[in-house]
């Protein structure tokens, strides 16, 4: 009798002591806060999630490169094998391909398809939003994980990634300046004297204030002209370059913008085309075409650099330059190269859509927004999971070199490895991940980078994004008429004397199209976000 | 020997058997090889004829597609003419932006890349089709050299034209070309005659399987290398489907023209697979077949040598042994036992033969002495002598005596018939002894005195007959003299030597004893019989050898009180006759 009332009291005692534990957890618990270690567990509004029971996250994003099915697999492990413990979040990696991407998100936001973390070019930000497809992430930047993704990317390009006051992505942090420059031939610079006269240098291409005028470089076209008459000085192709000439705060579309190069401060929306430093560029461009500095078939020609300087009859292409620029540039090019940085400013303009071009969101579709936002911050703030997403597992798929950076394991290179995202610039946070060191790279690469954009100037409008969703019809008009000039005259191939009569042209097009109203209903928009930004 | 007989006979004739029959596979399995190479390499023909037809077709078709759409959708179009002006640079860029596009688009509707291009002779400017980095670069690289042909074939002639589809080579590279000459401008087609090569494949084609495109006199504008290794070439086009294909080689070539064009493809099709693997297992097959053959034939051969010949050799020699008693030992058997057996019969022979010459020997002996104890027996004074003595006695009326000596000499007659050569107990013959010592008595009247002392018991033994009488008779012989009374005595009585019971027999007289010369002699065992001298002597001793052989002895000696003496000691135990 003795025996049985005390194995009774000894069960109840065991009883309340597992109850209490429990009730102590869920009573010191947070919102949005989470344990590390077995048996904790992590609380948002929605749910509850541990390790056994994590949650199910589905993260998807553009893979521009093609991966081995089997690797990737084990990458999800073992990122699984991180995430689970660490957050309670399980993923499921959803590689979407560059050319139908835009059409698969829409699909699966449309079709209520089970959608957490995703890639949103700002182009279709707006229509996603729209659509109510995209989770504002607003509510969640007081949050531990929110401040961690600001202290990652800085509080302006923290929050650019809004449109109609929804916060509905986080730009990918890398550099996003572009001070623009040549790319010029090595051996010509040489021959030329021109690596002596600029103090050329391999390699040499991070910016430190150094830029000339363009009449400089039309001095180094002159000279490579007479030197060898066959040789293109300069090579244009179709795509628009005007940009490395003049910067403008294209405000997205370019159909009214912010002539950033007349007055730095300028919030009034104008017509680019109507501009002075337009009308400049554009004559500077049509005069050196027909003193012949220009590739002849400029305007029709869609090769690309690459191409035309393995062909070896090109001197110089225009292009954006940056650290590590000349190494991949002598890849590409076949050869060895110089960079020149020319302009009108030190500093290089940066606008919203410089910064914000894939940006990483949250679907409206995610089950529990909140755990998704634990994995967005994750990808700016946790250096491992960037790491395995990136590089892969440790070993497997990369190994880290003596002075800190990472490069592929033996055996396997840029043609035949196995799981080798090289997306940094695309999302998340690439600072935190190893420096990718082909030989070219130094550990202090990132910080290279990121010191690169020290010499932005941000432009007024910086974190507005227009709204284009009432004047789509306007806009594609405005593109076509901007197409039938837009060759010509940005290659110079139109000659000096028809550069007016063609601008004027141009602008006749344009008003015809709708330009006007485009304009106001920027302007309209700029100046309420002007407003609320006060 | 019959059946040794029957198994050579066999034997050879079971290889020559063997020797036909396989010669009847060989030539089977040549002839179903020939057949089988033959209807392979028709079927494989007939399969190459349709993959070289059906490419045809594809490029046939495929130039044909290209022409089309030039035809139809560029050669005519103003946007040409616009560039041709070049009055408005804006239009002229559309044109030409719009014109590109439309050249690309064109680019890879095919399974290879094919490139257009539009010169304009005006301007000296270009529009390209090839877009890829790849393309680009080949069009860069021919660009000059094509346009400069295309300028130099048309002449000063305005005149549109329309080329065939053509083989050029430039910058060192083949290709297939067209082009348009109209209202001033080129439009030209080419194809990498490589690239258009790489889309054929041919798979179960032989070995390997090249495809050639060809002029039409044979002129090869791919894989000119390989065609050198191999030693082979492309023949001239007949107009239509060609197959070149020696009968053995493992190489085939199906030449076909393109319609439309100035050129033909070929399929160079390099060892058969099947063909040659056909082939080459029927000749290993065949050759396995010869070679098992081949060795059994060696084997049989072998065996023929070193068994069955020795074994007929042998059993020739044994049959030789048998007709002529000779055996000859062969020296070229090589099999042990054979060569074992042969020496032990050879042995043998001689042993048999030996033998036999014993026996022989023996046995004329035996006859020798069988005969002369005949001869003896039929002693004619003895009985002319006792037949005297009759006569004599009857003269002188003594017919008592007559009685008795007639009545012992019956006796006497009677028991020599009687025993012929049969053994006597020594009895009987001692009775017949004193007999005859009566006669002689008879005759010699007192002349001597016979002393006769033999135990009882040994007179149950047997002796050969007349061995007794004939020491005695010869004791009496010689001994006999009309002048002094001699004494012949004769002992017998049992004696032992070791083992053996023999009985002693002393026959002594009181004579002279033998002569030295005589007594060496007999003492010797010489024989001493002169004639008819003595023969009774020798003949009883030989009697006595040939029946008991060692056993029995014979001693002669002369008495030390004079006189000779003979000694006989005869086994008890008897042996069978003849033997050892």
């Amino acid at each position: 009798m003795k025996k049985k009332v005390v194995s009774l009291l000894l069960v109840a005692a065991m009883i309340m002591t597992m109850l209490a534990g429990c009730g102590k957890d869920s009573g010191s618990t947070d919102t949005g806060s989470s344990d590390d270690g077995d048996g904790s567990v992590t609380k948002t509004e929605i749910g509850e999630y541990t390790e056994e029971d994590p949650y199910h996250l589905v993260f998807s994003y553009v893979e521009f490169y093609e991966q081995d099915d089997d690797a990737r697999a084990a990458v999800q492990d073992a990122i699984n094998a991180k995430m689970i413990p660490e957050y309670h979040i399980e993923v499921e990696l959803l590689p979407l391909q560059y050319a139908d991407y835009q059409s698969t998100i829409q699909l699966m936001l449309s079709g209520g398809d089970d959608l957490d973390v995703m890639p949103i070019f700002y182009t279709f930000a707006s229509s996603w939003i729209n659509m109510g497809g995209i989770y504002d992430m607003a509510e969640f930047m007081d949050t531990e994980e929110g401040k961690a993704i600001v202290e990652a990317l800085g509080e302006e390009n923290a929050n650019v990634g809004s449109m109609n006051g929804v916060l509905y992505g986080f730009p990918a942090n890398k550099e996003s300046v572009e001070l623009g420059g040549l790319c010029m031939r090595a051996d010509v610079c040489d021959e030329l004297g021109l690596t002596e006269k600029y103090g050329l240098e391999a390699n040499k291409d991070a910016y430190d204030g150094t830029y000339y005028d363009w009449s400089v470089a039309e001095e180094i076209f002159a000279a490579v002209k007479a030197a060898r008459p066959e040789m293109t000085p300069l090579y244009m192709y179709n795509s628009d370059q005007l940009v490395r000439f003049k910067f403008f705060d294209e405000l997205v579309d370019g159909f009214g913008v912010l002539d950033w190069e007349a007055d730095h401060a300028s919030t009034k929306v104008v017509n680019k085309f109507e501009t002075e430093t337009y009308k400049e560029a554009v004559t500077m461009l049509a005069d050196w075409y027909d003193k012949g500095y220009i590739f002849e078939d400029a305007a029709t020609d869609t090769q690309g650099t690459a191409s035309m300087m393995k062909a070896g009859n090109t001197f110089s292409y225009l292009t954006a330059i940056k650290p590590g620029f000349l190494a991949e540039a002598e890849a590409a090019n076949g050869g060895k190269c110089y960079a020149m940085y020319f302009g009108d400013h030190k500093e290089g303009g940066l606008s919203t859509t410089n910064v914000s071009f894939f940006n990483t969101g949250i679907s409206a579709n995610s089950q529990d927004p909140e755990m998704a936002f634990k994995f967005v911050s994750a990808l700016y703030a946790d250096a491992e999971l960037m790491n395995l997403w990136q590089n892969g597992i440790e070993d497997t798929n990369y190994k880290v070199l003596e002075d800190g950076t990472a490069f592929f394991v033996e055996g396997e290179d840029g043609s035949n490895y196995a799981y080798h995202q090289n997306t940094g610039w695309f999302m998340g946070n690439q600072f935190n991940s190893y420096v990718w060191n082909d030989g070219s790279k130094s550990a202090d690469y990132w910080t290279l980078l990121q010191s690169h954009n020290d010499w932005a100037e941000y432009s007024p409008a910086f974190g507005f994004m227009w709204d284009s969703t009432d004047y789509s019809t306007e806009v594609t008009a405005l593109q076509n008429a901007l197409e039938t000039y837009r060759a010509a005259l940005h290659t110079g191939s139109v000659g000096l004397d028809k550069v007016d009569e063609t601008i004027q042209k141009l602008n006749d097009a344009l008003y015809a199209a709708g330009l006007q109203d485009v304009m106001d209903a920027k302007q309209e928009q700029l100046d309420k976000w002007l407003a609320e930004q006060k | 020997m019959m059946f040794k007989k029957g198994k050579q006979y066999d034997f050879l004739k079971q290889v020559k058997w063997m020797g036909i029959l396989l010669a009847a596979v060989m030539l089977t399995n040549l002839g179903v090889c020939l057949y089988a190479i033959s209807a392979i390499s028709d079927e494989t023909s007939k399969y190459a004829d349709s993959v070289v037809l059906s490419y045809v077709r594809e490029v046939q078709q495929m130039l044909d597609n290209i022409d089309n759409t030039i035809a139809t959708e560029i050669l005519y179009d103003t946007k040409l003419d616009t560039i041709q002006d070049g009055k408005d640079i804006i239009e002229v860029i559309q044109a030409n932006l719009t014109v590109k596009n439309l050249l690309a688009s064109w680019a890879h509707q095919y399974a290879l890349p094919v490139n257009h291009m539009i010169y304009f002779p005006g301007t000296e400017t270009t529009i390209t089709g090839s877009r890829e980095e790849k393309e680009y670069a080949e069009w860069r690289r021919i660009e000059k050299e094509l346009i400069s042909m295309l300028v130099e074939k048309k002449g000063s002639s305005e005149d549109s034209e329309v080329g065939e589809w053509n083989v050029v080579n430039l910058q060192g590279k083949n290709y297939i070309l067209k082009y348009y000459y109209y209202k001033g401008r080129y439009i030209g087609s080419w194809i990498e005659i490589d690239k258009l090569i790489d889309t054929m494949v041919a798979e179960g084609l032989g070995k390997e399987c090249l495809f050639v495109v060809s002029s039409a006199s044979g002129k090869a504008y791919n894989s000119q290398e390989r065609l050198e290794e191999k030693g082979l070439s492309i023949p001239a086009s007949i107009g239509e489907k060609l197959v070149v294909r020696d009968f053995l080689s493992p190489d085939m070539i199906v030449n076909e023209p393109v319609k439309g064009t100035t050129f033909s493809l070929n399929a160079v099709i390099l060892g058969y697979s099947q063909v040659a693997g056909a082939l080459s297992v029927q000749i290993a097959l065949t050759l396995i077949v010869v070679m098992i053959a081949a060795a059994c034939l060696v084997f049989m051969l072998y065996i023929r040598r070193t068994l069955i010949k020795p074994i007929q050799d042998f059993s020739n020699n044994i049959r030789k042994f048998r007709e002529d008693n000779t055996y000859t030992v062969e020296t070229h058997y090589q099999i042990a036992e054979l060569a074992n057996a042969s020496e032990i019969l050879a042995d043998l022979v001689k042993q048999i033969n030996g033998l036999k010459i014993d026996i022989y020997e023996r046995t004329l002996e035996q006859q020798k002495v069988k005969m002369d104890f005949l001869t003896l027996q039929i002693e004619p004074h003895f009985y002319l002598n006792c037949l005297n003595i009759i006569y004599h006695m009857t003269e002188i009326k003594k017919y008592k005596e007559v009685q008795n000596l007639s009545q012992c000499v019956s006796d006497y007659l009677r028991y020599i018939f009687k025993t012929g050569n049969n053994m006597v107990l020594l009895g009987e013959e001692l009775e017949h002894t004193k007999k005859y010592l009566e006669i002689q008595k008879i005759r010699y009247r007192d002349g001597f005195e016979a002393v006769i002392e033999v135990e009882e018991e040994v007179l149950g033994v047997k002796v050969p007959p007349l061995l007794l009488q004939t020491f005695v008779e010869n004791a009496l012989k010689h001994t006999i003299d009309w002048e002094e009374e001699i004494t012949i005595s004769l002992r017998g009585r049992k004696m032992s030597r070791g083992k053996e019971d023999y009985i002693q027999i002393e026959v002594e007289d009181s004579g002279e004893g033998f002569e030295e010369e005589i007594l060496r002699k007999l003492q010797h065992g010489i024989d001493i019989s002169e004639g008819e001298k003595r023969i009774g002597i020798m003949n009883a001793v030989q009697r006595l050898h040939l029946q008991y052989g060692d056993r029995a002895k014979v001693c002669f000696y002369n008495r030390p009180e004079g006189g000779a003496g003979v000694r006989i000691q005869i086994p008890i135990k008897e042996r069978k006759e003849g033997g050892e």
